[in-house]
């Protein structure tokens, strides 16, 4: 990075050397943000929590996507910023006293910049809009017939569910492997959040009302957690729950070994 | 210049010292939270493989009185376990627990807790009679034993619903010099397995606080020492 040219008197870039700044912080710019986003590329998927599910997959992919836009965004801030202040930094003259420095010219507004600064955010605002209608509509259109219905049921500090096509209660949850859930999650008496980590579910637990969400269909067999997000009291932190998504076979069998109806465990609503 | 320097030199001690404060009262506060909620003092744990637990309308055998006098500790009318919250008991062993209960019934809010689950052969005797599963007007309370999500080696899951006394009972049984109901006895087993720290709780709304179809909640529903607190496999 050459010296720029500066007023004598302020110490500050006269206007025919700004030309020669943006581009110089645009090729920095573009430069920086092809490397960030290919690092984007690599590490997202690396830290992102696990996606056992067809929604938790979509809220991957979307984290991935908005992380690539913003960074290019964030760059640009942040390179004006530490540009300006590294060049555009207006030093006293050795022995002068700081008070007797002066403002430097008041910036003009440029209306390309403007017009450029308001069609890129304008582009990505409308996009990320688009983008949250069309998982929105992928997840509520055409929704899987005959789902695994799962009433989630939050009382201090226990998650506790019950399968009524099933007959079935548990204190743990077991899904079956590649079967659409739908959750119907209550509370009983203060406001809890229910979370399966890796599957992609989250929602509110409202005391004297059910919540429903899209279905979700578990994609990986393992053992989840379930979790409270929403402070709730005492044990809040030991509110949780085990998760198992199984087999159809081993779902069946478990479904039996806790009472249930083993048939309709094994019919109902399987793809 | 040399003005401005000292100046940049005293506000950066003075960021160095508000950042001290600022932390040293952080430790201070963290170190503060010894425990959850409120622990009465004066109980011993329950040790050992036979525990024997009571359940009162009231604190006044439990919190600071054991000598029949008036007491309670800071909330006299709370229901509470007795004589402690704290309990421990030996890995890989075959737990007997013994409950009194002494209060009358409140209806469950949730049916998952009407059977009882995770004792041996999933029964409980109710004054020497087995029972599997209550009505959910029965219970008075429930020990529910649960596992924290930091203790997953053993997974330990236990539900018993107390059938509460009447509430016509006589009260006919003196302890301490406070007067109570012939109490329900119950008696169940349940096995442990590794060592570790798991957390049990009432979970019939039996306390005070909150409203709009979810009172009973809060107070000691929400406050070790009384309807919570723990279990310590070693």
């Amino acid at each position: 990075m050459g010296t720029p040219e500066r007023d004598d008197a302020t110490g500050v870039a006269d206007g025919s050397a700004h030309g020669g700044h943006i581009r110089r912080i645009l090729r920095l710019w573009l430069v920086l943000s092809v490397i960030c986003i290919a690092l984007v590329f690599v590490i997202n998927p690396l830290i992102a929590p696990e996606s056992a599910s067809s929604v938790a997959g979509f809220a991957n992919l979307t984290d991935l996507i908005f992380t690539a836009l913003a960074v290019p965004v964030a760059l640009f801030v942040w390179l004006f910023v530490g540009y300006s202040v590294v060049v555009f930094r207006v030093r006293a003259p050795a022995g002068a006293p700081v008070e007797e420095l002066e403002d430097g010219p008041p910036l003009q507004a440029q209306p390309w910049q403007q017009i450029a600064w308001l069609a890129v955010t304008g582009f990505l605002a409308i996009f990320l809009v688009g983008w949250g209608m069309f998982g929105f509509y992928k997840q509520t259109t055409d929704p899987p017939r005959d789902p695994l219905v799962v009433n989630v049921t939050g009382q201090q500090w226990l998650w506790t569910y019950s399968y009524p096509s099933l007959g079935v209660q548990s204190n743990e949850l077991e899904l079956p492997l590649r079967r659409p859930v739908e959750f119907r999650v209550t509370s009983l008496d203060v406001l809890h959040g229910f979370v399966i980590d890796g599957l992609g579910v989250a929602m509110d637990a409202n005391p004297g009302t059910w919540v429903t969400a899209p279905t979700v269909t578990p994609t990986k067999l393992g053992d989840y957690a379930t979790r409270c997000v929403e402070l709730c009291g005492l044990y809040h932190s030991y509110m949780w729950s085990r998760v198992k998504v199984v087999s159809s076979a081993a779902f069946a069998s478990w479904v039996s070994e806790n009472g249930g109806h083993a048939g309709a465990a094994g019919n109902a609503g399987a793809s | 210049m040399a003005e401005g320097k000292s100046r940049h030199v005293l506000g950066v001690i003075a960021a160095l010292a508000v950042t001290a404060v600022v932390f040293v009262l952080v430790v201070l506060g963290v170190r503060s939270l010894s425990g959850l909620g409120y622990e009465p003092p004066a109980t011993a744990s329950t040790t050992g493989a036979d525990v024997t637990l009571s359940v009162f309308p009231d604190s006044y055998v439990c919190h600071g009185s054991t000598s029949g006098a008036p007491g309670g500790g800071p909330h006299s009318t709370w229901v509470t376990y007795c004589p402690s919250t704290s309990i421990k008991v030996p890995a890989y062993t075959t737990v007997t627990v013994t409950i009194k209960q002494y209060d009358t019934s409140t209806a469950l809010h949730n049916p998952f807790f009407d059977q009882v689950r995770g004792t041996v052969g999933d029964v409980m005797y109710v004054n020497g009679r087995p029972v599997r599963e209550v009505s959910p007007e029965a219970p008075g309370h429930t020990f529910t034993i649960q596992t924290p999500p930091d203790t997953r080696e053993t997974n330990l899951f236990v539900n018993v619903p107390l059938p509460g006394v009447a509430e016509n009972a006589p009260s006919n049984a003196t302890v301490a010099g406070h007067s109570y109901p012939q109490p329900n006895v119950i008696v169940f087993k349940f096995k442990t397995g590794s060592p570790g720290r798991y957390v049990w709780h009432c979970y019939v709304p039996c306390g005070t606080g909150l409203s709009g179809g979810q009172e009973g909640f809060g107070g000691p529903m929400s406050t070790t020492g009384y309807m919570a607190g723990t279990v310590t496999v070693t």
